[in-house]
């Protein structure tokens, strides 16, 4: 039997933004995502589910948009494709951008608590820190508090939202605090990100903080130690963390620990060009206390 | 009579076209479909814009060899201008004609290089298997080239994956006429210090007065192939010390963005030592060009350097070929000695040489998104990276090889790169910034440095606040970017996470890759823009 396919929500939710405000805008595109759930055709396969964000992995938003809207048309999972791929639909505009929002909000109202709900508030949460023209910071950081207030360890963008809200904190540029009081309320939060990726990438952003602030090496050492143990991923981004490790355990009375660090560099980064300098400075050859 | 005429003109045309068509026959053979219970063949398209005869020499063995290698296979090679490859690359993308194996060209955007080539990250993880009885026979594919594949064009830090394979490296040298510094100094060799350096410009400045030539110590031209880099790489190594004191990562090098905050937080000055040191040395080098060199060309300067008007041409290796092998006089090539860290005068900065490492990969190719014949061409990308293959095309095109333990031939071991080498400090046009501010703004000052009533005071006098202003403006510029990589990095982002979730291992960890290459940037762009709203107003 076929199925009415749902007409697209997100221009109606645009247009009755305006009339109606965020709240019921968002209500009335639950309503309708509700509705549109009910009478989704069932029986798509995991493939034709995955494809069209496998065209937004490439880059391709245009195709990944219509795939979205005709595999499951009026789906949650339509719903929030859509939108992530709006975001960067050429020519990328400030209209879309809020579409993008409202379908976003209704996504989350269903239920903001399950996998899909988790990312589209964590996309919203997006769109006021980076994605419109005026970024709305303040709001941001609280979806982000809110975010992690409910989010599972096992969700990999919800768990980022303790990141996002480290960037925005530690860099406000009208927060009355000093860095030194932002860093230490930000180190008490790395004890309830349990996910390992938001973890390290925590821990890395603290690192780098007290060293930008010129703030306690030892807490800088700290945090890019507790990085490196959560397994940083790039190859870059493994070598400075080494070196810095390197450096900043030589000034603290861990002359092993430096060793150690600059071997691993070494081995993993034979040809780099700093290696010349750590291969003489570990060959006893030191004429200032770094390589 | 003219029936006659005509029936004789039909039986020539019908003459030609049969010759036509058995001509064609052995072609047809080779590219037919194949009947039933034979292996179709499989043709690779190659394309590239380095129309040079020893590369057409280079490829057609390399073809050849392949070929034999692997029977059925046909490796097609096309040759297209350079200065209409970024249009037919373009059309032949976007027109999905593209072959299958093409120079993936540095105007090529992220989002460009994700939809139209294929990432090779994977593949890289894996030894070559042309790489069989060599010391890299167990090494990973990406670990045999020369820099690993680090730099940002083989491994774009807004894609996080491998999507170029350089074929060949370049450095940047000098080379020099061996009989007019023969005739002016007694010597051929090329000077082994920078004072020696400055003392053999001073003889034949000497040589060319008292003999009455035109002839001029260095020809440079001011394009990003000649006297730009080399004034980064003074000032690279007069701020090595420095880079070192005031780099916030502790990672021993700095990058533009660290080198714009340390500025923006007062601790270096364009008119202070280091940089006033780097400034002297530009000016003491820079005397020695041609007059009006800001005007000249590459083609000029090679015009000059050719005619023997010049006894040295700032280039490098890209124009070895030419050089080496074109002119009518004997050719040397060497790298300009800078000062050493015991030199009285430019030496309190100085670490040592700069090591060439992260300069070995250009000329970097792609492999086709959609490429019928993917597995094949990723083959014939393995063979060409291969460590003996890859020294025979460098030697016959005499560039420097892309690939470790891959020999270099004599006459292009000049060329080798510096390996054993510090890390150089940074340079002074934030040019990777995108906006080129900072450049142009020294391109314009650049006359009171160089000209023979200039000076380094008659520079900073008109250019030191014109940096200032150029570095904020190269700054926001920067932040811009960085904020619209952010963007477009976010939706690939949430799908490969969202693939994750789904099961998809490959893709969880490819979008971890870039979250925290993603959250790394965000920090150091909130860095950037916290000096400028806070600190920016000491820089000077």
């Amino acid at each position: 039997m076929a199925l009415p396919v749902l007409p697209p929500i997100p221009p109606v939710c645009a247009r009755a933004r305006g009339c109606f405000g965020r709240a019921r805008v968002s209500y009335l595109c639950a309503l309708g995502f509700a509705a549109g759930w009910a009478l989704t055709p069932p029986g798509l396969t995991a493939a034709e589910v995955e494809e069209p964000w496998r065209e937004i992995a490439l880059h391709r938003f245009k195709e990944a948009r219509v795939a979205f809207v005709e595999t499951a048309p009026g789906s949650r999972e339509s719903m929030l494709g859509e939108a992530v791929a709006l975001l960067n639909l050429q020519p990328r505009t400030e209209q879309n951008i809020r579409q993008a929002a409202v379908q976003l909000e209704a996504v989350a109202a269903a239920d903001g608590r399950d996998d899909l709900g988790l990312t589209a508030r964590y996309v919203r949460a997006r769109i006021d820190q980076l994605h419109l023209a005026q970024s709305q910071p303040d709001q941001a950081v609280e979806q982000y508090r809110a975010l992690l207030r409910d989010a599972p360890a096992r969700h990999p963008l919800a768990a980022q939202a303790a990141v996002k809200l480290a960037l925005l904190t530690l860099y406000h540029p009208t927060d009355p605090r000093r860095p030194a009081e932002r860093l230490a309320e930000l180190e008490q939060m790395t004890e309830t990100v349990a996910q390992g990726a938001a973890r390290r990438d925590l821990h890395l952003l603290l690192g780098r903080g007290y060293l930008f602030f010129d703030l306690e090496p030892a807490r800088a050492l700290f945090h890019l130690e507790a990085a490196w143990a959560a397994r940083v991923v790039n190859r870059a981004n493994r070598a400075d963390t080494l070196l810095a490790i390197a450096q900043l355990s030589g000034k603290h009375g861990d002359p092993a620990r430096t060793m150690e660090a600059y071997t691993q560099f070494l081995t993993e980064n034979p040809h780099d060009d700093r290696a010349y300098g750590v291969r003489r400075w570990l060959a006893g050859e030191r004429p200032e206390d770094q390589p | 009579m003219t029936r006659r005429i005509l029936n004789g003109l039909a039986a020539v045309l019908l003459a030609s076209v049969l010759v036509y068509v058995v001509a064609r026959v052995p072609w047809r053979q080779s590219t037919r479909p194949a009947r039933a219970g034979e292996a179709a063949p499989v043709m690779i398209r190659y394309a590239h814009d380095n129309i040079h005869e020893s590369v057409r020499i280079a490829l057609a063995k390399i073809k050849k060899d392949y070929e034999r290698l692997h029977p059925g296979v046909i490796v097609e090679i096309n040759e297209v201008p350079a200065r209409v490859w970024n249009q037919w690359m373009r059309s032949q993308l976007v027109g999905g004609l593209a072959p299958d194996l093409m120079k993936a060209a540095i105007s090529l955007s992220d989002a460009d290089l994700a939809l139209y080539f294929e990432p090779l990250t994977a593949a890289m993880a894996e030894p070559n298997p042309y790489n069989r009885g060599t010391p890299l026979e167990h090494v990973s594919w990406r670990d045999t080239f020369i820099d690993g594949l680090s730099n940002t064009q083989s491994f774009p830090p807004g894609l996080m994956e491998v999507y170029r394979v350089p074929f060949y490296g370049s450095t940047d040298r000098v080379f020099y006429n061996r009989a007019l510094f023969k005739a002016a100094t007694g010597r051929e060799e090329p000077p082994a210090t920078f004072d020696e350096f400055i003392a053999t410009c001073a003889a034949l400045r000497d040589y060319a007065e008292k003999q009455r030539l035109e002839l001029v110590p260095i020809a440079s031209a001011t394009n990003a192939d000649s006297a730009i880099p080399l004034f980064n790489r003074i000032f690279q190594q007069q701020t090595q010390r420095l880079a070192r004191q005031v780099g916030t990562l502790k990672n021993l090098k700095m990058d533009q963005r660290e080198a714009a905050i340390a500025y923006f937080r007062g601790q270096w000055r364009i008119d202070q030592s280091p940089a006033r040191e780097a400034l002297d040395l530009m000016r003491e080098i820079g005397r020695n060009f041609q007059p009006a060199f800001l005007q000249a060309r590459r083609e000029d300067v090679t015009f000059l350097f050719s005619q023997q008007r010049a006894a040295m041409i700032v280039s490098g290796s890209w124009d070895a070929s030419y050089f080496l092998n074109q002119l009518t006089f004997p050719v040397g090539v060497f790298s300009i000695p800078l000062p050493t860290p015991d030199h009285p005068l430019y030496g309190a900065g100085v670490l040592g040489a700069i090591a060439e490492g992260d300069e070995s990969g250009t000329g970097a190719f792609g492999l086709v998104r959609g490429s019928p014949h993917r597995e094949q061409t990723l083959d014939f990308l393995r063979y060409i990276t291969s460590v003996k293959v890859n020294e025979e095309y460098a030697a016959t095109i005499q560039r420097v090889p892309a690939v470790l333990q891959a020999g270099i031939a004599p006459e292009i071991a000049a060329f080798a790169p510096n390996l054993s080498g510090w890390r150089g400090g940074f340079s002074p046009d934030f040019s990777e910034f995108g906006g080129k501010w900072v450049r142009r703004a020294f391109l314009v000052h650049l006359h009171d440095l160089l000209a023979e009533h200039g000076s380094v005071d008659t520079f900073l006098a008109n250019y030191t606040d014109a940096f200032d202003r150029a570095l904020r403006q190269d700054a926001q510029f920067h932040l811009t970017n960085a904020r619209r990589t952010a963007q477009r990095s976010d939706s690939v982002i949430v799908a490969l996470a969202q693939l994750g979730l789904a099961g998809d291992a490959d893709a969880a960890a490819r979008g971890d890759r870039m979250m925290e290459a993603q959250n790394l940037q965000e920090a150091g762009a909130a860095q950037l823009a916290w000096v400028l709203a806070t600190e920016g107003q000491d820089g000077r």
